[in-house]
């Protein structure tokens, strides 16, 4: 009869140990949004670059350009993909790149315009053209809107004498980022990057 | 004897005259090694702590160059271990002179490598930004000092996006930030964003350009980023109906 109580007693002390952790685990916060998010979805992973040997000073310059217009803020966003084609003819070694090769990359970032003419941008990456190792290609792309920090500023110093007329320059915005069809986006292609 | 007398007594003066000059010898040797051995420490102290600086320079460098290279940055940037204080030494020569120092103090933040790069990626895009644009990039650099609430979001996206191709992880940036920042009331009128909505920002930005890491989280067991995720809870939630609704634009982080 003890020993049935025991054993009893026990076993209510066990489920309450086993409900007490379980309880405790549930306050660890899981970050698991992302895992349903994507769970059927395929994602672009992004290989880290470790090896490189920026050597070779061989390249060949391709330029590019959009299929289509994109213009902050209404119609980009970070990680929207922009299609591109290659505008004019390249030789690449013993091949060539014809014109209108199809190609592609992202905006990488984007920012918008503000106050004393600061411009938006649209940086470009992650740009792959067909046929070619993108391991190999070397660019630098920002789109910029109309710098028009060069006038305000000079105008706000010249301003400040009257009070507070200067600072009314800061109200002007910069203009906004268009990448059209017919902008040149440079990039290089260095035959001998790993 | 007169001859005699006189020659002892030039013996003994000259024995005298000897002694006294071989004590003094002896004392101002015994006065060197003294001194040498008052010195010695302060030496290899000083010997110890230019090459704790020096390694600590090599890490900073070692890490800083990884990102300019992985990242193909091809402008200029050096990177400057300083165990002067911060309020020494002029601020932000990041966008001035290209130089991005990093300052002792920076350790207490830095519990990893992910950390330091974090920091230096921040710092780059700035610097970069700062070669953009007419003049020299001298309009950029001053655009970066007028709008730097702008610039300080642009800064921290663009340090996910170096820290990923470097190979370095990008939650990193979102622990640095959560130690090394503190919340403010508003920012409304301030100079710069709440470390929470930046903290929103990156989040988001790494949710969908990089979701890998928040899938296969390495920061999960991480006492920081368990912090960030307690005191985030609204801001994920508002992303999660930002990204349910379809909505391409920014939600009002709090």
């Amino acid at each position: 009869m003890v020993a049935q109580i025991m054993i009893k007693i026990s076993v209510i002390t066990l489920i309450v140990l086993f409900i007490c952790l379980k309880a405790c685990a549930q306050e660890f916060i899981n970050d698991d949004f992302a895992k349903i998010w994507y769970k059927d979805k395929t994602i672009n992973y992004i290989e880290p670059i470790s090896n490189y040997d920026y050597s070779s000073i061989r390249r060949e310059k391709i330029i590019l350009t959009p299929t289509e217009k994109y213009t902050t803020p209404h119609n980009v966003y970070d990680g929207m993909p922009v299609n591109l084609v290659v505008k004019r003819n390249a030789r690449i070694g013993r091949d060539l790149l014809k014109k209108g090769t199809p190609a592609k990359g992202i905006v990488e970032l984007y920012t918008t315009n503000g106050m004393t003419g600061i411009q938006a941008t649209m940086t470009i990456g992650q740009i792959e053209i067909q046929g070619l190792d993108s391991k190999k290609l070397g660019y630098y792309f920002v789109k910029e809107g109309q710098n028009r920090s060069t006038w305000i500023l000079p105008l706000k110093w010249a301003l400040t004498f009257i009070p507070f007329v200067g600072s009314l320059t800061n109200f002007i915005k910069g203009g906004q980022a268009v990448l059209k069809p017919g902008d040149e986006i440079p990039v290089y292609y260095y035959y001998d990057w790993i | 004897m007169k001859k005699l007398s006189l020659l002892l007594m030039l013996l003994l003066f000259g024995s005298a005259f000897a002694a006294d000059y071989d004590s003094t010898v002896s004392e101002a040797a015994n006065i060197e090694v003294e001194q040498e051995q008052i010195i010695a420490p302060f030496n290899q102290e000083k010997e110890e702590k230019l090459l704790k600086e020096q390694n600590l320079q090599e890490k900073i460098a070692s890490i800083g160059y990884k990102i300019l290279n992985a990242n193909k940055i091809q402008k200029p940037i050096i990177f400057t271990y300083t165990s002067a204080h911060k309020s020494m030494l002029p601020s932000d020569t990041s966008i001035t002179k290209r130089q991005i120092i990093f300052y002792d103090e920076y350790f207490k933040y830095t519990a990893s490598d992910d950390e330091i790069a974090a920091y230096l990626a921040r710092e780059i895009s700035k610097a970069v930004r700062s070669y953009d644009g007419s003049w020299g990039g001298a309009i950029s650099a001053a655009q970066v000092k007028m709008a730097p609430k702008k610039y300080e979001v642009f800064a921290d996206k663009r340090a996910v996006d170096y820290m990923v191709y470097a190979g370095y992880n990008p939650l990193g940036l979102i622990t640095l930030i959560h130690k090394a920042y503190p919340q403010k009331r508003y920012d409304a009128v301030s100079y710069t964003n709440l470390t929470s909505k930046r903290l929103a920002i990156i989040y988001e930005y790494i949710f969908k350009k990089y979701p890998q890491f928040l899938i296969n989280n390495e920061y999960i067991n991480n006492e920081v980023y368990q912090n960030f995720l307690l005191t985030s809870i609204n801001n994920r939630n508002k992303l999660e109906q930002k990204l349910k609704s379809g909505s391409n634009g920014s939600p009002n982080y709090d």
